[in-house]
């Protein structure tokens, strides 16, 4: 009769766990996804700085690029 | 008394079943040989006809001091015995079964937890790596002046953030990128 009890016992936790594991499981999967989502996000930020930093000329410095070098006659 | 004895049913090792009433009303144990007897007919048929346990007394001098009845109540005891260990027997199996999947689920249970909290962290940095790529962005693009939010062990500036596109395509993302800046994933 000890181990009739011991199995219910047994048998209900293992009950409990595998609903825990498998409400684990979806969580793991929604934050998965939702990490790639960031992480595309992040990617295409950074291609965009790159890009800018590239392309698009520091304001902060002094736009000499623009301006007609002084003429020596 | 008798009645009481006959009803007994006990599975100890066999010493309680082996136990009758003898002509003079005594409680005496049955001798090893007509254990043994009794056992051998057992293993053909654990439940003889009336006839085939007559037949038994006859066959087997050592029984014929033995009253009937308790030959009959014996097989009866002997058969209740059996029962009681196969569901013992049983109860053990599921317990060993029970036990191991238990076992497997739990390991299965720490190995999720560890797998979500490794997510969320991850998940956590990227929000912030965010934040903080957009403020760069903004920076060269309007050159404004932006306030870097220092976080401990974290280098500002482009290096960091270069470092971190080149381990994007790896597993384990923001530990390999935390590494890289010198920031420990569980501080973030």
């Amino acid at each position: 009769m000890v181990m009739e009890k011991l199995n219910s016992n047994l048998y209900l936790q293992n009950c409990y766990i595998m609903k825990e594991n498998e409400r684990l499981r979806k969580k793991a999967q929604v934050l998965n996804q939702e990490n790639q989502a960031l992480l595309s996000e992040l990617k295409q930020k950074l291609s965009k700085a790159k890009n800018s930093a590239n392309t698009i000329p520091d304001l902060n410095l002094s736009s000499s690029s623009n301006t007609n070098p002084p003429s020596s006659s | 008394m008798a009645m009481a004895v006959a009803q007994h049913r006990v599975s100890s090792s066999g010493s309680s079943i082996n136990k009758h009433f003898d002509a003079a009303g005594k409680y005496v144990r049955y001798t090893a040989e007509q254990v043994e007897a009794l056992e051998r007919v057992y293993a053909e048929c654990p439940k003889p006809s009336s006839l085939r346990r007559q037949q038994l007394i006859r066959e087997c001098p050592i029984l014929s001091n033995v009253d009937p009845k308790q030959i009959k109540v014996w097989f009866q005891n002997r058969r209740c015995r059996d029962k009681q260990r196969k569901e013992s027997s049983r109860l053990q199996t599921v317990n060993k079964k029970l036990s191991a999947m238990n076992k497997l689920l739990m390991e299965e249970n720490d190995r999720l937890q560890k797998q979500v909290s490794q997510l969320v962290c991850e998940n956590g940095y990227m929000k912030q790596q965010l934040h903080t790529t957009l403020a760069e962005f903004l920076s060269k693009a309007t050159g404004t002046a932006v306030d870097w939010v220092q976080m401990p062990g974290m280098k500002p500036g482009p290096d960091s953030v270069g470092i971190f596109a080149i381990s994007q395509s790896c597993r384990g993302v923001a530990a390999r990128a935390c590494g890289l800046v010198s920031l420990e994933p569980t501080k973030v």
